[in-house]
């Protein structure tokens, strides 16, 4: 109905053609379209917004008039309040920039003003003043004697602290005014925790007036809030622009609310957005962010970009590619210019360290330069596609994820569930197929290799936040304790995900007497859920953010949970795996970090993660697929140098930006261009550092380099930052001295060869950079080649080692 | 718990030089198995295989050595004959050295070929090695629809190979992959159907990249029938069965009845291509019964008392299948399940439910296995129970066969069943010579003497000692062969009770005992050309009636014959003990062995050894002989080697006790003050010893003993047992045993007399 009235609003303005400054992309839109209100305490805001020709948002609620048709039954205040009155409907005028807009108001109210509910203003009020957060009463210890739920998780709880504890001394029903409740949080009796709120104030007011109403708890009442809603979800605004939010909260019964008074709302990135206490936004830098409003413990958030003008910009044609258009469409919207395509010599070492984590050799830059074959490109990705040494660098990215480890399970153990994901990954087993078969896997390593995946998990709690921060992107190790403070998981979503996997346990495989870590993944079915240890009882099996299903008894939970994880629909499952993919070829993911999505860490391009996430879906989770999309998409293929227009822009790919190479494609690389092998202590001889089972192997190179010890189901346990030691290691470690001096390496190989001084040069830049000199360095290099003389061996090593040591080297451009 | 094995390692390795060092050994065969009905060329590397070695064939069939050998190179054309049933044998050379240790080949009707970069036609077992890290590969050219099996032979035919197999297909995807399955004893099979014509490719490496040796493989490719399960896997002994052999596909084949107990390898179906280890049942004396395949009540198939087995299915996940037992109360229920040890590939749970369902009692694993055991102690007043036999994992399906033993004990009663195990897998023995084959005997429960024979012993070849003592440790058999030429054969062991019960003799540890459980009783007799009366150890001044006496001091005359007089001799004891284990340890403190190590000088005909008796000693009786190794002049050689005589000694105790009217003693129990018993009983002190005597009850902590030491001057003694009134009635089995310090010079060392086991009978009082 809601929809139907803005239509008809909407239809309404477009008739009366009235000229505006700026130019309008549209109609000026009022929302809510229709008021109704059906509380004595809950007003309702009019949004009055507009969207210029340019995209930016107005919020034209300060310059606009309101007025109320009849006031008997509704009023309207200058800044856009709707306040009930008495029962009945009228309408509210609005006049702006010359238009005027009619807001139906229907007004139902109850006989008499009900009394102050606990549960639906008490509990937001000291939300929203702050005293139930983790810093003050929240705290699980509570502070100076008071405790209170972390963030009104138990309002039951909170109800008896408050009224009964010690007397019930912190209410005073004879002087409501000076109960502790709101003397302390006002400054009127002294306050560890500082004023929280004025005298005066609506939180003030309702929690004297519900003090004044006998302090009577509502716990029976079941409605709950369902969803919270920002307007607008998108903010596009000048810097420094101010633009207001308007809260709505859905609650089980059916009704909406506004809630912009008692909403908490914060920037993720102040840099770019500020938002005070009542939902005014004022923008900052260029830049992006988001807004992000919490109501009880319910989270929304709109996302906010903030543009210069930029009147020369000339937006960029859209493709059609799945991920340029959204890509390019989000660029035009901010008015970026992306990088031009990256060279064949910067996209061929790129997108070799990138599939198949090693650097190409001299041979195949050369012939890839050499071909003129439009194709060229996407016939290069198919080839890498179906190298072996695919299958060694995205084994080795799940095995990290997995925790795949001797120090948790036997080494045949860790062994066969190598094997399994390298199987996997060499077969292209959909992922969620991969998925369910982990998930579900039972038995020893010898059974059912992918077993393993239990055997390495600590305890139930452990499984439960490996599996939802692997195939989720979801870090649920908040909510194990309470309730999670940037999302709407509860304890109870935690153990309802926890027992799909209670009856799950390891017990010694002896079948194999005396081999450590030997264990067996077995199942008990008739294990009862996991038990929330908020209520002290079993909770039962209930899908992350979805339903509770009804499941048979004895059956194996796992299951259930894993059909509902890989289905199309689910939300979740698709989503994660798509931005993880997506960050391993980019500098970031579309949601950063990538294991860490919620509501309140809304991705950088909305439309771009959906068609790339039902693309997948639809397309049976194939990941080679979604990586030859990426691959062979202008986005990825754009170069890394920056124009002037996306200099400053790191988050929207409008150029590719330089990372640091992975630590086992480094060393792969180090190996290849100076052709010393590597042997690490506690792995297979012959095996690259890509091939290595786990990290319990002996390399300081790779440990410097920041390899993870799988100790972490998260992407954050793998360092890929810069630091000084790695400089130095570089400048003096003996894994680039000694294979720079080796007799046998590149370098005495290249020397032996006779080659010209040019050629010799060039070959130096293909084995170390993958690339051919420009003239300025041929001629750099033919001097410095000249200047050693006779010492032509020291001349090579010394080059080899400067280019080793160049950032061409240890970067991916 | 006793483990013979160390001992019989040290044994089997002393056994292995008395041929000298031309005994032949294989270091390796450079194909692991044989075409029937074709030739197949096996090349042996290794030593002392002489110009002139033999193949000991198995079969019927025929080897021809080719020309070229060397002392370390040996080519045979072997060629079986048409009939030999596919399956695992074992091949071993012989010389006039001896016999080697065998080689397991497998033989079938696949082409035998080298492992190597493509195979042109399929099917074909292809031999070859993947060593360390390396990887192995080879392609072939399929087709789609074209179903294939790749199986590798590597841990069960004595390779240390973990294999993992992977198949790649035109597109240089993976089609499967497959890992080293308990179920098929560490080894792989993977099974595919081909998506598209074209080159597919092959791998095999080691699961951990780091193959021990040896690390040879039998890779079989193609299409062929194999047998994974018997179901049932036992049949009591002259009961018809129909018999299901599983794999790919099941065949029926009906067993009649069989006379003899055993392991019984069956014939394959006419039809089809077959190949793998050769499928078998266990015929047993004890009844078989099968699962019901009609729906069990709730309580379980009805079974009847007493000692049987279940062959069962669990052709479900998670099924459960249910038995209901008629048991004694306070009887034990000794429960076992056999699955996974059979190749099955179930995750089994016992558990016993009373009559309601309700579970009493849970068993998972045991060691070394996850089939359970488990040992239910009958309550009181409990006629039945149920028992359940659970898949745990969800594994259960057409190929999840189990056998479940039941076997109830009542109270006093004892099981009666043994096991005979040797070391020894060959025997070479030199004209007119002597060698003993220690024989131990795995006593569970059976106390009665076991006389043993053999089946195919080469022509001259007799046995002597052979009679394993009543509660004896075991034999040294004696094997002596006269100056007539003889073949070597591959001979058979076999034990027998006086009652007519026959185990064969199985080689301890042998890497078939559950693939092809009779190939772990060959033991191959060599005959050599040595001359035995060259080089002779005999007995000297030894005494007719030497005896072992715990913590005394044996000394072993010897004399000796040797054709040069410059040579040394090394002694080694030779017991038919088994060796006592502290912690799954050899615990010497309890092994009759050498004071210290002996090696008579040359010139030397006489010398002695010094033997300490330990003491504790179980067996009442012992063999003992004399292991002489004739050095060479640098004492790096062992010319030759000899046996003294089996001197069979029996075990002189200082101290016998025996209790008067036992071994039952009735008590009738108040129900107020329990029951006081007291027993007369005597000590006798023998072997010179006249010290004190303390003894000990050993029995429930309800039960208390007034026991006063036995001074040196007193032989009589009186045993005062106190029982609570909240005893239950029925047998109490209890066992007294006395210690004591035979030499006072020795305090510290202490001697426990035998335990004379009695039980009180409680009866309830009238009142």
């Amino acid at each position: 109905m809601r929809h139907f009235l803005s239509l008809l609003i909407v239809a309404c303005l477009a008739t009366s053609a009235v000229a505006a400054d700026p130019p309008l992309a549209g109609p000026i839109m009022v929302h809510p379209a229709a008021v109704k209100l059906t509380h004595h305490r809950q007003p309702q805001s009019l949004q009055v917004l507009a969207t210029t020709a340019e995209g930016y948002s107005l919020d034209l609620r300060p310059q606009a008039k309101f007025a109320s048709a009849a006031e008997k039954i509704a009023a309207v205040d200058s800044t856009g309040w709707v306040r009930p009155v008495a029962s009945g409907q009228t309408e509210v005028t609005v006049t702006v920039l010359g238009q005027t807009l009619k807001v139906p108001v229907t007004v139902s109210l109850p006989a008499a003003e009900l009394a102050h509910s606990f549960r639906h203003e008490v509990m937001p009020a000291l939300s929203k003043a702050g005293c139930n957060m983790g810093a003050c009463h929240g705290y699980s210890l509570g502070k100076n004697g008071f405790r209170l739920s972390l963030r009104g998780a138990d309002p039951e709880q909170d109800y008896l602290f408050i009224t009964k504890e010690f007397f019930g001394r912190r209410v005073n029903l004879e002087k409501p005014e000076a109960s502790l409740l709101v003397a302390k949080p006002r400054g009127d009796v002294p306050h560890e925790g500082g004023i929280r709120f004025k005298k005066g104030s609506l939180v003030d007011g309702i929690l004297t007036d519900w003090v004044r109403g006998s302090a009577a708890g509502d716990l029976a009442d079941q409605n709950r809030v369902v969803a919270v809603r920002l307007v607008p979800e998108t903010l596009v605004l000048h810097p420094n622009e101010p633009h207001q939010l308007q809260c709505l909260a859905e609650y089980s019964d059916g009704t909406v609310r506004d809630v912009t008074r008692l909403t908490v709302f914060t920037a993720n990135n102040e840099q770019f957005a500020r938002v005070d206490d009542e939902g005014l936004v004022q923008a900052g830098d260029a830049g992006e962010t988001a807004i992000v409003a919490r109501f009880e413990r319910t989270f929304a958030a709109t996302s906010v970009l903030v543009l210069r003008p930029n009147p020369s910009f000339v937006a960029a044609p859209l493709p059609q590619h799945i991920i340029d258009r959204p890509v390019v469409a989000k660029l035009n919207r901010l008015k970026i210019v992306a990088s031009p395509p990256a060279d064949d010599e910067e996209f061929l070492r790129r997108v070799y360290l990138d599939l198949i984590g090693v650097q190409p050799k001299p041979d195949e830059v050369r012939a890839f330069l050499a071909s003129t074959d439009a194709a060229k490109r996407e016939q290069t990705i198919d080839a890498l596609l179906a190298r072996p040494e695919l299958v060694d660098h995205w084994s080795l990215k799940w095995g990290d994820l997995l925790q795949n480890s001797r120090n948790s399970v036997s080494s045949q153990g860790m062994y066969l569930f190598r094997e399994f994901i390298r199987g996997a990954v060499a077969a292209n087993m959909p992922l969620d197929e991969f998925a369910r078969r982990i998930l579900t896997a039972k038995g020893g390593g010898s059974d059912d290799p992918a077993s393993a995946y239990f055997a390495i998990s600590k305890d139930t709690n452990d499984t439960v936040e490996r599996s939802t921060q692997v195939f989720c992107g979801i870090r649920m190790l908040c909510a194990r304790c309470h309730t999670h403070p940037l999302e709407n998981w509860t304890q109870a979503d935690y153990y309802g995900v926890a027992s799909f996997f209670s009856q799950v346990s390891t017990r010694a495989d002896t079948r194999f007497p005396g081999v450590q870590n030997a264990k067996l993944v077995q199942l008990n079915l008739a294990a009862g859920p996991a038990i929330n240890p908020r209520t002290s009882r079993g909770q039962q099996p209930k899908f992350l953010g979805g339903e509770a299903p009804a499941l048979a008894a004895e059956t194996d939970r796992r299951e259930a949970y894993a059909l509902w994880l890989t289905a199309k629909e689910n939300p979740l499952f698709a989503k994660s795996l798509v931005n993880r993919l997506w960050s391993y070829f980019f500098h970031r993911g579309i949601i950063e970090p990538v294991d860490d999505i919620r509501s309140t860490n809304p991705p950088i391009n909305p439309e771009l993660l959906a068609a790339l996430t039902k693309d997948f879906a639809e397309h049976g989770f194939d990941a080679r697929r979604l990586m030859r999309q990426i691959v062979t998409s202008e986005t990825y293929q754009r170069a890394s140098t920056p124009t002037e227009s996306n200099e400053s822009d790191e988050q929207n790919f409008s150029h590719a930006i330089p990372r640091r190479v992975p630590a086992e494609a480094l060393l792969d690389s180090l190996v290849q261009a100076t052709g010393v092998p590597e042997s690490f202590g506690g792995a297979p001889a012959g095996f690259r550092a890509a091939q290595l089972p786990d990290g319990n192997v002996t390399s300081s190179f790779l440990n410097l380099f920041g390899k993870p010890q799988r100790m972490e189901a998260c992407e954050c346990e793998r360092d890929n930052s810069s630091n000084m030691l790695q400089a130095l290691h570089f400048i003096n470690g003996a894994s680039i001295l000694g294979r720079v001096q080796n007799a046998n390496g590149r370098a005495a190989q290249l020397v032996k060869q006779k080659l010209s001084d040019e050629e010799l040069i060039a070959e130096l830049y293909l084995w170390s950079l993958a690339r051919r000199p420009s003239p300025k360095e041929l001629e750099v290099s033919l001097e410095f080649l000249k200047s050693y003389g006779d010492a032509r061996t020291d001349a090579v090593q010394d080059m080899l080692w400067a280019l080793l040591n160049s950032k061409d080297f240890l970067l991916v451009r | 718990m006793l483990r013979p094995t160390p001992l019989l390692k040290l044994l089997l390795a002393l056994a292995a030089t008395s041929a000298t060092a031309a005994e032949p050994a294989i270091r390796n065969l450079n194909l692991r198995g044989l075409a029937i009905g074709s030739t197949t060329t096996l090349a042996f590397d290794g030593d002392d295989l002489t110009t002139t070695p033999k193949l000991l064939l198995p079969f019927a069939g025929q080897a021809e050595l080719k020309p070229g050998n060397t002392d370390k190179k040996a080519e045979f054309a072997v060629t079986p004959a048409a009939d030999v049933p596919p399956g695992y044998y074992q091949l071993r050379l012989v010389t006039d050295g001896g016999a080697s240790l065998p080689v397991i080949v497998g033989v079938d009707k696949l082409p035998q070929l080298p492992f190597g970069k493509t195979v042109e036609s399929l099917p074909a077992a292809l031999h070859g090695t993947a060593s360390g890290s390396g990887i192995q590969e080879t392609t072939f050219t399929g087709k789609a629809g074209q179903k294939l099996i790749a199986e590798v032979e590597a841990q069960r035919i004595g390779s240390k190979l973990r294999p993992v197999v992977h198949l790649i297909g035109p597109e240089r995807r993976q089609i499967g992959w497959s890992w080293p399955a308990p179920a098929l004893f560490g080894d792989t099979r993977l099974e595919a159907t081909l998506p598209a014509d074209g080159t597919y490719t092959l791998t095999i490496h080691d699961l951990e990249y780091a193959a021990p040796n040896p690390s040879f493989f039998r890779l079989k490719l193609g299409q062929w029938s194999y047998v994974d399960h018997v179901f049932p896997s036992g049949v009591a002994k002259g009961q018809t069965q129909v018999l299901e052999l599983i794999g790919a596909a099941t065949t029926k084949l009906e067993l009649p009845g069989q006379a003899a107990i055993g392991v019984l390898p069956l014939d394959w179906p006419q039809e089809g291509l077959w190949s793998g280890p050769r499928p078998f049942v266990t015929v047993s004396s004890t009844a078989e019964t099968i699962e019901q395949a009609t729906p069990a009540p709730p309580t379980g198939q009805e079974l009847p008392a007493g000692l049987v087995a279940v062959s069962g299915r669990l052709a479900a996940p998670f099924e459960e299948d249910r038995y209901r037992v008629p048991v004694v109360p306070g009887s034990k229920l000794k429960l076992e399940v056999l699955a996974e040890r059979t190749g099955s590939p179930l995750d089994v749970a016992l558990i016993v439910r009373n009559d309601k369902g309700a579970p009493l009692a849970r068993g998972e694993d045991s060691p070394g296995t996850i089939d359970p055991v488990l040992e239910y102690a009958v309550p009181a007043d409990v006629n039945s129970v149920t028992i359940g036999v659970a898949d745990a994992l969800g594994r259960g399906g057409p190929r999840g066969a189990y056998r479940l033993l039941i076997d109830p004990q009542s109270p006093g009663e004892t099981r009666s069943d043994f096991l005979l195990i040797t070391a020894i897998q060959r025997i070479a023995i030199p004209d007119g010579g002597r060698m003993l084959v220690p024989i131990l005997a795995e006593r569970r429960g059976y106390a009665e003497p076991i006389d043993l024979s053999a089946a195919r012993l080469p022509a001259g070849v007799k046995l002597d000692n052979v009679t394993i003592p009543a509660g004896a440790d075991g034999t040294l058999l004696t094997i002596t062969r006269g100056e007539e030429p003889a073949e070597a054969t591959i001979a058979a062991l076999a034990g027998k009770t006086s009652t007519g019960d026959e185990r064969t003799v199985a080689i301890k540890d042998h890497p078939l005992a559950r693939l092809q459980p009779w190939l772990a009783s060959e033991i191959a007799f060599a005959p050599t050309s040595l001359k035995a009366t060259d080089y002779a150890i005999d007995w000297g001044d030894l005494a007719a009636d030497a005896a072992l006496v715990p913590t005394a001091k044996l000394t072993l005359p010897v004399k000796l014959v040797r054709p040069d007089e410059n040579t040394a001799v090394r002694l080694t004891l030779v017991t038919s003990q088994i060796e006592p284990l502290n912690n799954n340890r050899p615990d010497p403190a309890r092994t009759l062995r050498l004071e210290k190590a002996v090696e008579i000088a040359p010139k030397m005909a006489t010398g002695e050894a010094v033997v300490l008796v330990p003491a504790e000693l179980a067996s009442p009786v012992y063999d003992l002989s004399l292991q002489a190794e004739f050095l060479s002049a640098d004492k790096k050689t062992v010319l030759a080697t000899s046996f003294a005589p089996v001197r069979r000694m029996e075990v002189r105790r200082q101290v016998l006790l025996t209790l008067e009217g036992g071994p039952k003693f009735e008590a009738t129990l108040d129900p107020k003050a329990g029951a006081t018993v007291t027993i007369a009983g005597k000590l006798e002190r023998r072997e010179g010893f006249t010290g004190d005597v303390t003894l000990a009850l050993t029995g429930p902590a309800a039960v208390t003993a007034t026991i006063p030491p036995i001074k040196a001057d007193a032989s009589d003694f009186t045993l005062t047992l106190k029982v609570p009134a909240n005893q239950p009635v029925g047998e109490i089995p209890l066992k007294l045993a006395g210690t004591f310090v035979p030499d006072p010079k020795q305090a510290n060392v202490r001697v426990k007399t035998l335990d004379l086991d009695f039980t009180l009978v409680l009866e309830a009082s009238a009142n």
